[in-house]
């Protein structure tokens, strides 16, 4: 009954091209059929030529995230925003939201210009690496205490919050040496919030002609609130915002001044977006950045304790042949190494393993013995970071802001290679 | 959906922010005719400087040189890699061939101010610093704001010793007060006279501003050191002799053996002792100086 009523629709629509009302009465058939990208096409034919009113934009949206085409539905979205149209957007945003935020990674790419010079509209790059969350992080379990308590708590008890006039969003910077899960705590935090997670990261936003770099860093901030709520994390925030008295040059200034009206921005407008930066380098970045409002809660990552190296070093031996491998034993032996040298600590091993392979011709699976001889002269790649974070304690610690590193410098995991630090 | 930053682009973003070990690792991500251009070269040269490698960074800039024989920037980097890197002669010929091409570059004569001072420092030889102290002043009369003028300037008559040294680190420090350089040179210039207190507070406020620079972190860490009461005896000595603490303690040393005075001798050698362990204490609290 449908497809003989699409049917006659396509054949009256090849007599009037220019029949706008069969042309949505196809659209709307094509959709009742299952056939969301043809309904999807007539939608768009539709919308191009300002033909759809809130209920049509509402059902092209709904076709577009039927297609799986979440950039087109953010498009009818858009378009019904411009219009000012009220119903069934608000439920079409929270499908689109729900669409993405769960399995999905929204990646802002940044903006071009075209032959003309003139800056492209920002594009949505849509990623489907799964969802991750706190039990995909192994160890932290301090800091994994401070983000709950500071970040998703808020989001997951907005009422108990609203209700005391506290704010949800607002900015939080982690900050550590380098390697060591700042980015994957970051999405884990939108993963147990069930929210969208956007990446800016330098590269996306640095633009060689003047004010597009400044146009991009905006653009990523409309994306987010246009996937309110959502996650925005700025990696390497340091290069983003750094600190202007260090620079040389007058031009990337502009770059922090942008950050800052974006982030003052989120304060007043837009609550339900959650900022999160990583940085290693927590001196280089403005201190204007860290006042109330912008990332004013600062929470220190350190490198994976034993029971977090245990579980990564058993992460990397999972598809590897291997013999009741010790990683309790190796755990304790890698003091402040970080997740990678981990990896590279296996990788090591491994390669050990196939020489000998290649010797003896017998292929035998990976031992303890093996990550011991591959640990010889290995280093952690964090002592570099942590001779600069002490010396940061020792000089620049006026205001207390490295209390936490001063406490882990302390301790007995990062006094083991102090001769060296 | 190319990324719009290039790696040229991020590294001299990084650069420009003091990261040059970033902005290395951007220029290594440099491929195809990209490799050509002689700011790839620049780039690179700078990135090795600033991270202490001055031979790679003699080498960048020559290669940036085969490409473009006349560019300003690499020429200077030139200079001051091949002082840095040891080789002041060569450095003082790519100065001078330079200036040839840029006689009115206030950087340039300041940085030729700078190679000449320490072409002047010789083991054995009296060092006369007029030729480098001329050169400033000429990056001065062609700039009088050229920050690298003034600060060769200063630094010169800090190396010297002149009187009028702390005036120019006072006048650098003004006009920026939290320049990290500004506070060693004013430092410098403080203990060369024997003023060593308020040279350790330069110092110490020097490596507040920048600890993540490993030489102002150790400068500052001995200066705290010396702070402690363990060396006040020393800082006293320091004062008394204006930064000749050896040679004050030889004179007492002698004087007491020719006076045949056991009470000066006995002094002497408890002083001498306390010496030792003040230099074992302040070697085990500061650690060795980075290179």
């Amino acid at each position: 009954m449908t497809i003989d009523r699409v049917e006659g629709l396509r054949s009256a629509l090849s007599a009037s091209p220019e029949n706008h009302v069969v042309r949505l009465m196809l659209a709307e058939a094509l959709t009742e059929s299952g056939k969301p990208e043809e309904a999807l096409a007539e939608y768009e034919l539709l919308l191009t030529e300002q033909q759809l009113d809130e209920h049509g934009l509402v059902a092209g949206g709904r076709a577009a995230l039927a297609a799986g085409r979440h950039d087109r539905a953010q498009t009818f979205v858009d378009a019904a925003g411009s219009i000012g149209a009220v119903n069934g957007i608000s439920e079409l945003k929270q499908e689109l939201n729900e669409s993405l935020g769960l399995q999905q990674l929204v990646r802002v790419v940044k903006t071009g210009v075209d032959e003309d010079g003139l800056a492209q509209q920002p594009q949505l790059e849509l990623d489907s690496k799964p969802a991750v969350t706190f039990a995909d992080v192994g160890g932290l379990d301090d800091v994994k205490k401070a983000i709950n308590r500071t970040i998703i708590l808020p989001f997951k008890r907005h009422d108990l919050y609203e209700k005391y006039n506290r704010s949800a969003g607002g900015g939080v910077l982690l900050f550590g040496p380098p390697g060591c899960g700042k980015t994957l705590l970051a999405r884990a935090t939108a993963g147990e919030c069930g929210l969208p997670f956007s990446n800016v990261r330098i590269e996306e936003i640095l633009d060689p002609y003047f004010g597009v770099s400044e146009a991009n860093l905006h653009d990523s901030f409309v994306q987010a609130r246009r996937f309110a709520p959502c996650v925005l994390f700025i990696d390497e925030l340091d290069a983003i915002a750094f600190a202007r008295r260090k620079h040389s040059g007058s031009v990337g200034r502009s770059l922090v001044d942008q950050l800052l009206q974006e982030l003052d921005a989120i304060g007043a407008d837009n609550e339900n977006i959650l900022v999160l930066a990583a940085t290693n380098a927590p001196w280089d970045v403005d201190e204007a950045m860290k006042r109330p409002g912008r990332f004013d809660r600062i929470v220190f990552v350190p490198p994976p304790d034993p029971p977090a190296r245990e579980r990564i070093l058993a992460l990397h031996l999972r598809d590897r042949p291997s013999d009741n491998v010790d990683t309790s034993r190796i755990a304790k032996g890698t003091p402040l190494f970080s997740g990678a040298d981990l990896r590279a600590l296996v990788e090591r091993a491994v390669d050990l393993v196939i020489d000998d392979a290649l010797e003896t011709g017998r292929e035998r699976p990976l031992t303890t013995r093996d990550l011991d001889n591959a640990l010889n002269d290995m280093r952690p790649s964090t002592l570099e970071w942590i001779a600069t974070a002490r010396n940061y304690v020792e000089f620049a610690n006026q205001s207390g802001q490295y209390d936490e590193v001063a406490s882990f410098l302390v301790s007995r995991e990062a006094r083991t290679w102090k001769d060296q630090t | 959906m190319d990324a719009a930053a290039g790696p040229l682009v991020l590294a001299r973003h990084e650069l420009a922010r003091g990261r040059p070990d970033r902005a290395l690792a951007a220029l290594n991500n440099v491929t195809g005719s990209e490799i050509e251009c002689e700011e790839f070269w620049t780039l690179r040269a700078s990135a090795l400087y600033d991270l202490g490698d001055a031979k790679e960074a003699v080498e960048a800039a020559q290669k940036g040189l085969e490409r473009d024989p006349g560019n300003f920037e690499l020429l200077d980097m030139l200079a001051v890699a091949r002082l840095a890197s040891g080789r002041k002669k060569e450095a003082r010929k790519t100065a001078d061939s330079a200036l040839l091409l840029y006689p009115d570059s206030a950087v340039l004569h300041a940085h030729r101010a700078l190679i000449l001072a320490a072409s002047a420092q010789r083991t054995f030889r009296v060092t006369s610093y007029k030729k480098a102290r001329r050169a400033a002043e000429e990056a001065l009369r062609l700039d009088p704001e050229c920050e690298a003028a003034r600060r060769a300037q200063a630094q010169i008559a800090a190396l010297a010793g002149d009187r009028n040294a702390d005036t120019y680190a006072a006048e650098l420090l003004a006009s920026d007060p939290e320049n990290e350089y500004a506070h060693v040179i004013s430092g410098t210039a403080r203990a060369n006279r024997g003023d060593v207190g308020p040279a350790l507070d330069h110092f110490l406020e020097a490596a507040r501003l920048d600890p993540s620079d490993p030489h102002l972190a150790w400068l500052g860490r001995r200066s705290r050191v010396l702070q402690s009461k363990f060396a006040a005896p020393l800082l006293f000595m320091e004062r008394v002799t204006r930064g000749h603490v050896r040679l004050g303690w030889i004179g007492v040393i002698v004087v007491a053996r020719l006076a045949h005075q056991t009470v000066l001798s006995t002094a002497a050698f408890i002083f001498w002792a306390y010496m030792w362990a003040a230099h074992i204490y302040i070697e085990r609290r500061t650690g060795k100086a980075p290179k």
